[in-house]
């Protein structure tokens, strides 16, 4: 087989005025794989992303009932981490490269992951014949698999993102971060300590206030609601290992990563592997779950023209993602029952689900909107998953939830009124990936 | 150009992932926006300026700091007149 290909620019919808999708309801998610989760990896075999990696395909196989040998694509997210790589100093632990297949990248399956180094190391899967590469994320791979179920370039095809958390402080080693200089783009930036997306989320998350005239204190209904919901998901790392509520006071008194944005508005970097299964509709039907049916993609391909994005570049791109959505969907804001919009930072969550006019709302309204019932129980769900800040950073939550709200299986946190058509993607209010999904055709 | 901007937003940062910034933290970092094209932007520390205490709006001077290597970064003063 060919070496797997990164996704061409022509397979995302970016622009406006491209009328409905083509296949527009003939795509379907049916299966989803979770493995567990972990704070950091703790260096064993098992635990490694390479194995969860494949606990978490099987799983999305055997969630859908679909054997092995009828898997004829995969799209694979490489980056596993927007922290630290494993340091090529570093050798690979025995037991792993003793246990698996290497690839020549000696950190695939540790830091990083390929479909080479799944093809090599999961021998069952013996018809794959179309691998792809999304770069960023899992809202990558999945409007990736979804165009290319569409266009027929596979028929039945794993989806999966894997993320890694290495010891050590994340992000600290990445990069340019621990050096005494800044070379490339960083020296536009680190010589004036301007280090992380958080500062500049930070930093719009101001702008918007100012504009507005809103404060942070009004986001903590809003993130108060997203710790509970993650309690909820029994797939997620705090509903596993550390159960704790979280109230307005604590959220209030949190400390401060970057004023305005504190330690709840970042999610926790986790050790863990999602997979998805997608098919045409035709061939869903036959599979063990309901199906979940596509509707749209679209992507932002915005350029930011200056050192940081500004608040009407960040408007611009999200009104437009909310444009092309319902343009290609065939549907309009009033027909979301639920938005799943990503909140990896919780503080630019606003910007996306106003660019969608989600729940009736306009600019600078979406912290009117945490004031109201936003509950899963009440007649505006927002963010149902909980996202990134109730089950850790994996950027897959949300499309989990509104495969498993559509599914009718979200368990504790399923919607009360019903389910029929959300939308997730992310994650930064530029440069997404978006997706609409419906219970029906 | 007049060298002449406006401090336009900022962030207190308390917690950096950049090492050599941690030993001063919490500190300021604001967004200047040129005189002749504000959407044209740029980093200050804005020295002089309390932490947390950064007059958004203000008129702001760049000025070259030397760098113990010899370059020279740009940096931006308030205008107080």
């Amino acid at each position: 087989m060919a070496p797997t290909q990164n996704v061409p620019n022509s397979m995302y919808r970016s622009t406006e005025g491209l009328g409905v999708w083509e296949h527009r309801g003939k795509v379907a998610a049916v299966g989803i794989g979770h493995s567990p989760t972990a704070r950091r990896w703790d260096e064993r075999v098992e635990t490694s992303i390479g194995s969860w990696a494949i606990l978490a395909l099987r799983n999305a196989m055997e969630d859908a009932g679909v054997s092995p040998d009828q898997v004829d694509g995969m799209v694979v997210v490489p980056a596993a981490t927007t922290g630290d790589q494993w340091s090529p100093t570093n050798s690979i632990p025995e037991d792993f490269a003793s246990t698996y297949q290497l690839t020549d990248n000696l950190n695939d399956g540790i830091s990083s992951m390929s479909a080479e180094w799944l093809l090599k190391n999961m021998p069952e899967l013996t018809n794959v014949n179309f691998t792809m590469h999304a770069n960023g994320c899992m809202s990558n791979a999945v409007v990736t698999a979804a165009q290319a179920v569409g266009d027929g370039l596979t028929n039945t095809c794993l989806v999966l993102k894997t993320w890694n958390n290495l010891s050590g402080r994340y992000g600290h080693e990445a990069g340019s971060n621990s050096l005494d200089t800044a070379p490339g783009n960083a020296q536009w930036s680190n010589p004036w300590g301007w280090g992380a997306a958080a500062i500049t989320f930070a930093y719009l998350f101001d702008q918007y206030c100012r504009k507005y005239g809103k404060n942070h204190d009004m986001m903590a209904p809003f993130v108060v609601n997203e710790k509970k919901n993650g309690l909820f998901f029994p797939e997620g790392f705090w509903a596993q290992h550390r159960p704790e509520a979280l109230s307005v006071e604590d959220y209030l008194a949190a400390r401060w990563i970057a004023k305005p944005a504190n330690l709840f508005d970042c999610d926790l970097p986790i050790q863990i592997a999602v997979a998805y299964l997608f098919t045409t509709s035709e061939r869903a039907k036959d599979m063990k779950q309901k199906p979940v049916y596509i509707l749209n993609h679209a992507s932002d391909r915005t350029n930011v023209k200056s050192s940081v994005q500004t608040l009407q570049e960040c408007e611009d791109a999200t009104d437009s993602v909310g444009r092309k959505l319902y343009e290609g969907a065939g549907i309009t804001a009033k027909d979301l029952s639920f938005e799943n919009m990503y909140d990896g930072y919780t503080i630019f969550h606003q910007f996306h689900i106003e660019g969608l006019g989600y729940a009736g709302i306009e600019r600078g309204e979406a912290l009117d909107l945490y004031q109201t019932d936003i509950t899963n129980e009440g007649p505006n769900p927002v963010s149902p998953s909980g996202g990134n800040a109730g089950s850790g950073r994996t950027r897959t939550w949300m499309h989990t939830d509104c495969i498993q709200q559509i599914q009718g299986r979200a368990g504790a946190r399923q919607i009360r009124k019903p389910a029929e058509i959300g939308v997730s993607g992310g994650p930064t209010t530029t440069g997404g990936n978006f997706t609409v999904w419906s219970s029906t055709p | 150009m007049s060298g002449r901007g406006t401090i336009n937003g900022y962030v207190v940062v308390h917690d950096s992932r950049l090492r050599l910034w941690v030993p001063e933290q919490p500190y300021n970092v604001a967004v200047i926006e040129l005189e002749e094209d504000p959407t044209i932007n740029f980093f200050s520390n804005l020295p002089g300026t309390p932490v947390d205490k950064v007059p958004v709006g203000a008129s702001v001077q760049v000025e070259f700091l030397e760098t113990d290597g010899g370059q020279k970064i740009p940096e931006w003063r308030i205008v107080t007149d």
